[in-house]
């Protein structure tokens, strides 16, 4: 079907790609550009793929499935990057983002996992003011060394928006050290 | 203020991330290992939707745990087609056949989530699958083309995919975490 529309049109899409093709070929290239001298350092990361789910507006729910990024200050504490977007619903195209401070905490057998994020929400038609705030608790455990699974409980807010509601998520982790160098 | 506060604890984050630095112990550089990575710079043609050819353009990121296997992730947005706002995030696994020096068969099946610029997309969950081939340019730089299908199961849309682009293939250096 993409072959039928107008000769003026398909140059005029190729010209596009080519362009696009060009950009990802210098992009490719530069990458090969690197100092031979440096000094290796660690930092303890966590990559996560997580399900959520809470109420909007109506006792409407809605669930979202995303991933997040953690990076440990100490051995505990971490902030990082997330991102969400629906999975069922009525809502597709409704996202969140933002970034979180939270903790990470070894008590016997289990995982003890606090959070706080703060980011933006919307899209799906579902909220006009975006911003929100969403703390969590969670109870975990370690799979093997390096994966772990976590069940939490929360409460999310829109601050300037009528959305609050408690939420239930579940996310599934790998721990990796995370190779850099300074400067 | 709220948003001055949050702002303010970000840029002390990011300002103390370089002291979380831990130097590499001389055990630890006994068990660096390399694996194995490709990153997609791809232009995706959805040939059956309600208003005619749409296209999105994005990248996918392949981590390979085994020789041939790997977890993959993807972030697409629409180009072209009346469907300006529409996106799609995605992850799922994927695995090689090499067929010769230059080709190499790869298919991929990824799971996300997806929407926006009207199309009817449900909830978002979105299923893609893709097969096709790969040809190697260059031993770091390999041309794809594959036939794939979307489908939003919560919703109403679904069509045949044609994927090309360029990808990068490369080795990172991993410190498994013991």
């Amino acid at each position: 079907m993409f072959l039928s529309i107008s000769s003026k049109g398909w140059t005029t899409t190729m010209g596009f790609r080519c362009n696009l093709i060009a950009f990802a070929l210098l992009m490719f290239s530069s990458s090969v550009i690197a100092d031979d001298s440096f000094v290796l350092f660690k930092q303890k990361q966590v990559l996560t793929l997580e399900w959520k789910t809470y109420e909007l507006e109506n006792n409407e729910v809605i669930a979202l499935y995303g991933g997040k990024s953690r990076k440990f200050l100490t051995d505990t504490i971490y902030w990082g990057e997330a991102g969400y977007g629906a999975l069922s619903g009525k809502r597709s195209g409704y996202l969140e983002g933002g970034v979180f401070l939270g903790n990470l905490q070894t008590v016997g057998p289990c995982l003890l996992d606090s959070r706080l994020f703060f980011g933006a929400g919307g899209g799906g038609g579902a909220t006009k003011d975006g911003m929100l705030i969403h703390a969590t608790v969670g109870i975990g455990a370690h799979v093997n060394t390096s994966f772990f699974s976590v069940f939490e409980l929360g409460y999310l807010k829109f601050i300037q928006g009528n959305i609050e509601s408690i939420t239930m998520g579940f996310t599934i982790n790998r721990l990796f050290w995370k190779l850099t160098t300074r400067g | 203020m709220i948003k001055t506060f949050m702002g303010c604890c970000l840029v002390l984050l990011l300002s103390i991330q370089s002291v979380a630095l831990e130097p590499l112990f001389e055990d630890d550089t006994t068990l660096l290992k390399k694996q194995k990575t490709v990153e997609h710079v791809l232009f995706e043609m959805y040939t059956d939707t309600d208003q005619g050819a749409a296209s999105v353009f994005g990248y996918y990121f392949d981590l390979f745990f085994k020789p041939n296997a790997y977890f993959t992730t993807s972030i697409f947005g629409a180009v072209g087609g009346e469907r300006g706002g529409y996106g799609i995030a995605a992850f799922g696994f994927g695995y090689q056949v090499p067929l010769t020096d230059r080709l190499i068969w790869d298919s991929r099946l990824v799971t996300g989530s997806g929407g926006g610029g009207g199309l009817a997309a449900g909830g978002g969950f979105a299923i893609e699958g893709h097969t096709g081939i790969a040809c190697r340019l260059t031993p770091s730089l390999l041309f794809d083309f594959k036939l794939g299908y979307l489908t939003f199961p919560t919703g109403e849309f679904s069509t045949p995919v044609v994927q090309f682009g360029l990808s990068h293939q490369s080795y990172k250096v991993v410190l498994p975490f013991l």
